[in-house]
């Protein structure tokens, strides 16, 4: 009887087996091997050695922690007045704040674009005030979204337990909102810090020559160096475990990005 | 009273800084103008060209084919999986839960990228087929699907099967009449979420995509390389679209699960 | 004529992997056009007999016959039986009629046939013109009648019902029991009934069974488990109880808290027994007109009477009044011959509430145990002489109350004083035919039932002997 409800999800699991694992799988070969198929630490050692690869992993991180940082501080309030009533309609506001996200990603940046080159006469001025811009526009709903499920859920008579306990407002922001409010920050950091690192798409069309992670992965591609993409694939994959393993720690619930809509 | 203005306030620069750039960009897409901050007369040209010039009607009709299509087969792939896995022994469903966390959690670079590697590089498989493309959106979208099913067993009464199983029906007809009823909010949610994801991707199309064929992400990366305006512009008239029909159709159905609720409320 | 039995429960065993819940060689037969409820706190197996009658849990091994047939294999949907779930189950797509309707549609019966059906099962649970209505805009208690027209439009011999009566408000509740009665009536079909409320056990069932830790307390009339509890449990369980230890003392004659009392009921005589007394048979009298003086602790309002807690020497009395009482009052208290029901006295086993230190030893008035503590808690470890969890984090377990069992049977006496865990006088002795039992009373007047081949004389000093491998330690809730 409960066979065949089990039976079901035979075709996902192998698909997850072949679509997702295995092709990790095949990554992390192609990561460790040379052109003729033997065992190789050459490429990480490259990387590794490497000044200006260096530079890109560190510009990679400049970038992902200005844009998160930025899109935190812009969605907690945001998120907070929508969850907590202090604007009504909250829910339907959310809505509005997540619109844009229907828009294909490459016109809402070329409308940012547009607006950004008219504003600053030429774009090639300030590639990276122009790239954090178009990040934090890009990534800004994804932000707001696990912030205002976390803040939803919040039990507000813990907010008024503190102030009746005497806390001060600050207090009750770092002692009692922040803490409670984790699992929505660790969940939203981990939607923007990573595509921050690597959508390599927002530099090319803010004309930001320099690389990031993901530009890399897109050369690599472009000249056929399979071995060399993989690595850089496995160095981010090694990033993603280490993100995933912090914000399991914190208690972040997983489940939280689950529907966008 | 004061807190309440201070609200509002931020929230009209959040809205302001997410809505200016594609509402100055509608206005022009009904000028002449081919940047911003010129003043030209009213014109149509923009549309009139987004749906006449093959190469873009093609890419729309395409990239909305591929969404429709990937987001099917995710919407079915997932929910399968979802109620297997929900049946599955604990753990047996972490498997799942797990496996499934990994495109989810995972930079789309990576996500394409091995894929590539795997379908196009080892496999050897062509590029032409559009399966690759159609599998690796696939691997993008279902572990969403699924993620939107999951919740909706989890909260489903499990008498509800057995209410059904009771009353005379086979696993497979209690399965149908109830489980899949029951999850269907959740599919939906799930195959939404494919549309918006698949219609966003940029990085799997690129690198699984057949040469011939662009999506609207990838288009627009490549066309904005160039300086053809009378493109670029006409892309402008294609977001002001999207816009224009992603608004009304989320106004029609928050005003039809209004009615509904209020059709319940007031009994 | 014969009463024939239409559900047999044989020999059933039921165990889980992962769990400590279960039930052990389960037998019972319910009659035909019953109202059978079975009763006893959540976990003691009720509930998974109902799935099993339901089929929706296969037992692990025994029969269960319907009508003489075994159907323990047999799938829910090709079963004559239906169910009112919990929390009702009613599908909340579906409005009044094709929730009602959902059976007879399976079963492919012509429109109006279904109409026809709907409509008078509507009747029956006293909605009439409720078709069209959605689940979500009923009451809790118009859901309830609406998931019992659900289950009888499909004219089963059985209906099964799980605690279907315990999402409403009492009142609610109340009126419900006597409804779900008439329908038994008028249906004439067997209910089978899961609660762990004893009130509506005892307002509505022809039959009670008394369950507990997957065995069967009592099998009886609701009088008959109101009124001659088997054992202290039931008579626990059902109402409130005063239960004293005691002694039969002559014919009709036994003895508790300290006093004589004529007894309509007798034993043989010597037997330890528990005697049962409710409440509202204890008749508070004037100072030295009763049994004997007590002192009243308190005495609540409870609406229709007065509840007093009276105390004596060191037994504490409920009893109950029309009239209130004041603290320190000294009344005297009165218990009729015929109030007092005897049970036999459990002596086969001998049961005691210690502590966990912090040393691992469970300590008891009268002495202290030496548990294999890695075994009362799943997944520990001992490390280092620290009791360790599976994360391989210290433990803290000390204050635990942990019950010691052992058996009558696994117990020895001997004279040599300190040679046992315990040392005491010899309280009582029965003769069982091939041993004798004996009491012995331990300095801090704990009771330890011994049974010993050898004889001994009441008084005799004596040390009471358990192999440790004999001695079963649980953690208690």
């Amino acid at each position: 009887m409960s066979f065949t409800r089990k039976q079901l999800g035979l075709p996902y699991a192998l698909f997850l087996l072949v679509f997702v694992v295995l092709p990790l799988l095949v990554v992390l070969y192609y990561a460790f091997t040379n052109g003729s198929g033997h065992f190789t630490l050459e490429n990480f050692a490259q990387f590794f050695t490497n000044s200006k690869a260096l530079g890109t992993l560190l510009y990679s991180f400049v970038i992902a922690i200005i844009t998160t940082g930025i899109c935190l501080l812009i969605a907690y309030p945001t998120a907070y007045f929508l969850a907590k009533g202090r604007i009504p309609h909250g829910a339907a506001w959310l809505l509005i704040i997540v619109l844009p996200m229907w828009i294909n990603f490459t016109l809402r940046l070329t409308a940012m674009k547009e607006i950004l080159s008219f504003i600053e006469g030429n774009l090639a001025f300030h590639p990276f005030l122009n790239t954090i811009i178009g990040m934090t526009y890009d990534f800004l709903p994804f932000m707001v979204l696990p912030l205002y499920n976390a803040l939803e859920k919040m039990d507000h008579q813990l907010i008024d337990a503190a102030r009746d306990l005497g806390a001060s407002d600050a207090v009750v922001i770092w002692r009692v909102m922040i803490p409670l409010s984790m699992p929505g920050i660790v969940s939203g950091v981990t939607m923007v810090f990573l595509p921050a690192m690597t959508n390599y798409v927002v530099l090319d069309m803010m004309y930001n020559s320099t690389y990031i992670m993901g530009s890399l992965i897109g050369s690599y591609f472009s000249a056929y160096n399979w071995h060399a993409g993989s690595m850089i694939s496995t160095v981010l994959l090694l990033l993603i475990g280490l993100l995933t393993w912090i914000s399991k720690k914190t208690g972040a619930d997983s489940e939280e990005g689950g529907s966008i809509l | 009273m004061r807190k309440r203005v201070s609200a509002s306030i931020w929230l009209a620069l959040v809205l302001l800084f997410l809505y200016a750039p594609i509402m100055i960009l509608a206005v022009y897409s009904f000028t002449e103008a081919t940047m911003i901050g010129q003043v030209r007369g009213f014109s149509l040209h923009n549309y009139v060209t987004l749906f006449t010039n093959e190469d873009l009607v093609a890419i729309i009709t395409g990239t909305f084919a591929l969404a429709l299509i990937v987001s099917i087969l995710s919407t079915i792939l997932g929910t399968l999986g979802a109620i297997g896995a929900f049946y599955s022994k604990k753990r047996i469903r972490l498997a799942y839960d797990l496996a499934n966390q990994i495109p989810v959690v995972n930079a789309d670079v990576v996500t394409g990228f091995s894929i590539c590697i795997l379908l196009i590089v080892f496999l050897g498989m062509d590029k032409n087929t559009y399966i690759p493309l159609i599998i690796g959106q696939m691997a993008l979208c279902t572990p969403f699907v699924y993620l939107s099913v999951l919740p909706r067993l989890k909260q489903m009464d499990p008498r509800l099967y057995e209410a059904a199983l009771d009353l005379g029906c086979t696993p497979r007809q209690a399965l149908q009449k109830v489980v899949f009823r029951e999850v269907l909010p959740g599919m939906i949610s799930g195959f939404m979420t494919a549309i918006m994801l698949s219609l966003d991707d940029y990085f799997i199309a690129t690198y699984t995509k057949p040469a011939v064929f662009d999506t609207i992400s990838t288009y627009v990366v490549n066309a904005t390389k160039g300086s053809q305006t009378e493109i670029k512009t006409a892309l402008w008239a294609l977001s002001t679209v999207i816009f224009v029909v992603i608004t009304i159709a989320v106004v029609i159905s928050n005003l039809a699960t209004q009615d509904k609720s209020k059709e319940e409320g007031s009994r | 004529m014969e009463q024939t039995n239409i559900i047999e429960f044989r020999g059933i065993h039921k165990t889980y992997d992962n769990s400590v819940f279960g039930i052990e060689d389960f037998n019972l037969e319910i009659p035909k056009g019953a109202f059978v409820t079975l009763l006893g706190p959540s976990g003691c197996g009720k509930t998974t007999l109902l799935r099993m009658i339901g089929g929706f849990e296969l037992p692990t091994s025994g029969e269960i016959l319907l009508h003489g047939k075994n159907i323990g294999e047999l799938p829910p949907n090709k079963r004559p039986i239906n169910t009112v779930f919990q929390k009702y189950a009613l599908f909340p797509y579906m409005n009044i009629y094709d929730n009602i309707a959902f059976g007879l549609k399976l079963k492919k019966l012509p429109k109006d046939e279904i109409d026809a059906k709907v409509k008078r099962v509507l009747e029956i649970v006293d909605l009439e013109g409720f078709e069209k209505r959605k689940v979500s805009t009923l009451s809790g208690g118009q859901q309830q009648r609406i998931a019992i027209a659900r289950a009888i439009v499909n004219e089963p011999e059985i209906l099964l019902l799980d605690e279907p009566l315990g999402a409403l408000d009492y009142k609610m509740r109340r009126e419900m029991q006597l409804e779900l009665k008439r329908m038994h009536e008028e249906l004439g079909i067997t209910f089978i009934y899961v609660t762990h409320d004893q009130e509506e056990a005892l307002t509505m069932s022809d039959l009670i069974v008394v369950m507990d830790d997957g065995l069967i307390m009592q099998v009886g009339s609701p009088e008959d488990i109101y009124k001659r509890p088997e054992n202290a449990y039931v008579a626990d369980f059902i109402g409130e109880s005063n239960i004293f230890t005691g002694f039969v003392i002559g014919e009709h004659e036994v003895t508790f808290c300290d006093t004589k009392f004529a007894c309509d009921e007798t034993q043989e005589v010597g037997t330890k027994i528990d005697a049962v007394v409710r409440p509202e048979n204890i008749h508070l009298v004037a100072a030295g007109a009763g049994n004997f003086d007590g002192e009243i602790l308190s005495s609540v309002f409870k609406g229709t009477f007065y509840e007093n807690q009276v105390a004596y020497g060191k037994y504490e009395i409920e009893a109950r009044s029309s009239a209130p009482h004041q603290a320190g009052e000294t009344v005297g208290v009165s218990i009729n011959p015929g109030a007092i029901h005897l049970m036999a006295y459990d002596m086969t086993k001998n049961h005691y509430e210690g502590v966990l230190n912090a040393e691992y030893l469970v300590e008891f008035e009268d002495a202290t145990f030496t548990p294999d503590v890695t075994k009362l808690f799943a997944g520990s470890s001992m490390v280092d002489g620290v009791l360790v969890g599976r994360d391989k984090k210290p433990l803290s377990v000390a204050g635990t109350k942990v019950s010691i069992a052992f058996d009558s049977s696994d117990a020895d006496l001997s004279d040599v004083a300190d040679t046992g865990i315990v040392n005491g006088y010899i309280a009582s002795i029965i003769y069982k035919g091939d041993h004798y039992s004996y009491t012995v009373r331990s300095e801090n007047d704990w009771d330890y039932y011994v049974n010993d081949e050898d004889l001994w004389n009441v008084g005799d000093y004596v040390s009471v002997i358990i192999p440790a491998d004999k001695i079963t330690y649980r953690v208690m809730r």
